[in-house]
């Protein structure tokens, strides 16, 4: 069925197009959730509240864009939204906390999605934040600065640091993958 | 090469699914409303409830007044009769009542009253199957109260033809509706008219109501136009009058922020600390209708709400150095951050309300309860987010703070006022408002629920 009809009926209260686009929808937004918010349970309740919002406000989607990004909007920001309110982002972690390393990109062709994630749910909150908006899902610093109320300096930071966690741990996972030099 | 890294990232987390527990969806189909949020029947019923509002104002304004009109039609008619007939025959009746009124063994004397109309309730019906009604009072001595009985005597045999005409039209009389009616004359305006009916009893009085009679109006002296001002017949409380109100006055509108999840304790607190209410203001327009003791008002009114954020805080600052896209050095400064923010919001509110008034001396009195619509606002300012830094609201942690919404509200007013003529009056108005739902966007945390409590100040204007 169309997003189109499917939403139409939505909004003309039938549950089963309802669960249908849950059904179609939920799995992959669970994969998000699970990419932002270390634990599982918080991850599901994150995914529970982004769709009873999608629910309650599915008359305010217009149709010049797909459903799945409009979806996904709610859901990353349920997330956000999640996060924000367990406390608030660390934006400061201590230098001691891990080495300084030169970030090689071709590391990162290497990984696999379970290790990515993996990896991902190890990161601290900010990090692991700023580096989901930014590579994932394409925002600017500005953006995301916007969204996380932060400076657009921390922002580039916690990337950067991101980045390096992420190398840091892909090498101490996988030994036997060479860092470059 | 950057772009190749991140494209192999989304691509591989792109796509991925979970298996998603059950127990989701049952949660989630509990809140997914049963029907569509169509609000397109709310226009046709805003056009509705101005239709019925303008019938209802034409209904009293033009249809309910032309019958009022058509009834006082013959009132009038009858009291020119009478007062062509009055004048007619009014000097040589009181030349002869000088004689009579003189005459100390006249210690009383009766009167006829005859109407010529086949259906008036006989109370003593004679031969000629008319109404006889014989009425005994004493009479009075001095010229001064001649003079002044003649008038009063006019004023009481034109309202007795008033109501005589009513008893005609009306085709029912009841035997107990008699007395109700001499008990509205005053005991010494009865007196005295009946004094003078008694002096010129003898007189031949062409009291019956012939249609050449009922036509002239030379001499129609008291209810000139139905739109006289002079009200003093008008023998009832319920007046019928429109009108106008005009207020401005201070507010005092503080806010309660509830927790919606629970979980934000720490969070509501320092927004507690850090926010305050000021005085804001109200103004207003209201139209009025009013029967009796009873107005109902509605209107459109603007309510400023103003708040201030005043928060300190240590912060510290991490300044990256970057040169040729390589990071130099990061540094931190710590420091005292003191914000202070004005915050307003703007509130339009469609009031409707109903008041019951007491009339003392120089002062009335009301109790005026309400309710109203809170129909479109504004809002500007600042609050602090969860990271505990000042945002504006338009951005609260990736959200709107406030939205346009459509708020019912309770409000309890108690009017006190005076006149300052026939059409001002002043009134100053303390009371209270409850607005029934939070401001803030559904999807903000916390609920910030107003209450106002409100001193107005204005004036009536009376058509």
């Amino acid at each position: 069925m169309h997003d189109v009809e499917l939403v139409r009926k939505c909004l003309e209260g039938d549950q089963k197009a309802c669960k249908q686009l849950y059904a179609t929808y939920a799995p992959n937004m669970l994969g998000i959730c699970h990419r932002y918010i270390a634990h599982s349970a918080e991850a599901e309740d994150a995914l529970q509240d982004g769709f009873i919002k999608i629910f309650q406000n599915l008359h305010r989607w217009k149709q010049t864009g797909p459903l799945g990004a409009w979806i996904r909007k709610i859901i990353v920001n349920t997330c956000l939204t999640k996060i924000q309110s367990s406390g608030p982002i660390e934006t400061q972690v201590s230098d001691d906390f891990m080495p300084e390393l030169h970030v090689d990109p071709d590391i990162f062709f290497s990984l696999d999605y379970e290790a990515f994630e993996a990896i991902l749910k190890s990161m601290p909150t900010g990090y692991r934040t700023v580096f989901n908006l930014s590579i994932l899902e394409g925002y600017s610093y500005e953006e995301i600065a916007s969204l996380l109320n932060i400076k657009e300096v921390s922002c580039r930071s916690q990337l950067h640091k991101a980045k390096q966690f992420l190398s840091q741990r892909i090498h101490s996972l996988y030994p036997h993958l060479k860092l470059p030099a | 090469m950057r772009q190749d890294w991140i494209d192999h990232l989304r691509s591989l987390s792109e796509g991925h699914e979970k298996q998603v527990p059950d127990a989701i969806w049952d949660q989630v189909k509990q809140h997914i409303p049963r029907k569509s949020k169509n609000r397109k029947w709310l226009p046709w019923m805003w056009l509705m409830a101005g239709t019925m509002l303008i019938s209802g104002w034409y209904y009293v304004a033009f249809i309910q007044s032309a019958a009022t009109s058509e009834k006082q039609k013959p009132i009038n008619s009858i009291q020119t009769s009478i007062n062509e007939s009055m004048a007619s025959n009014s000097a040589n009746r009181l030349n002869d009542a000088n004689s009579l009124v003189n005459d100390p063994k006249a210690e009383k004397a009766s009167v006829d009253l005859d109407v010529d109309h086949p259906s008036r309730v006989n109370r003593m019906p004679n031969s000629s199957g008319r109404i006889k009604k014989n009425i005994s009072y004493p009479r009075f001595e001095t010229g001064g109260e001649k003079w002044l009985a003649t008038q009063v005597a006019q004023t009481s045999i034109e309202r007795r033809a008033l109501e005589t005409n009513k008893h005609l039209n009306s085709h029912s009389i009841r035997e107990a509706d008699v007395p109700e009616r001499e008990a509205d004359v005053p005991e010494n305006s009865m007196e005295i008219a009946h004094a003078v009916i008694e002096s010129v009893s003898n007189l031949p009085l062409p009291f019956s109501l012939k249609p050449d009679q009922l036509r002239s109006n030379a001499l129609n002296l008291t209810y000139k136009t139905e739109k006289s001002k002079i009200d003093c017949y008008q023998f009832s409380d319920s007046k019928k009058q429109w009108g106008l109100e005009f207020y401005v006055g201070p507010t005092y509108s503080p806010y309660q922020l509830q927790d919606k999840q629970g979980d934000l304790k720490n969070y509501l607190e320092k927004r507690e600390d850090t926010e305050s209410t000021r005085t804001g203001l109200t103004a207003g327009i209201r139209g009025l209708y009013r029967k009796g003791r009873w107005t109902a008002k509605l209107g459109l009114e603007y309510h400023l709400l103003y708040e201030q954020l005043h928060s300190s805080s240590r912060e510290t600052r991490i300044i990256s150095v970057y040169r040729d896209g390589k990071l130099l050095y990061v540094d931190t400064l710590n420091g005292l951050r003191v914000v202070k923010h004005h915050n307003y919001h703007h509130l339009f509110n469609v009031p409707l309300m109903l008041n019951f008034q007491w009339n003392w001396k120089h002062v009335d009195i009301g109790l005026q309860p309400g309710i109203g619509l809170h129909v479109w606002s504004t809002h500007t300012g600042k609050i602090l987010n969860q990271l505990l830094e000042p945002v504006y609201f338009d951005n609260v942690g990736g959200i709107k703070l406030f939205d346009h919404k459509i708020i019912p509200y309770l409000s309890f007013h108690v009017p006190i006022g005076g006149r300052l003529n026939d059409d001002w009056s002043w009134f100053v108005e303390p009371g209270i408002q409850f607005y029934l739902k939070p401001f803030n966007a559904s999807n903000y945390p916390i609920d910030q629920k107003y209450s106002s409590y409100q001193l107005r100040l204005g004036f009536q204007k009376i058509f």
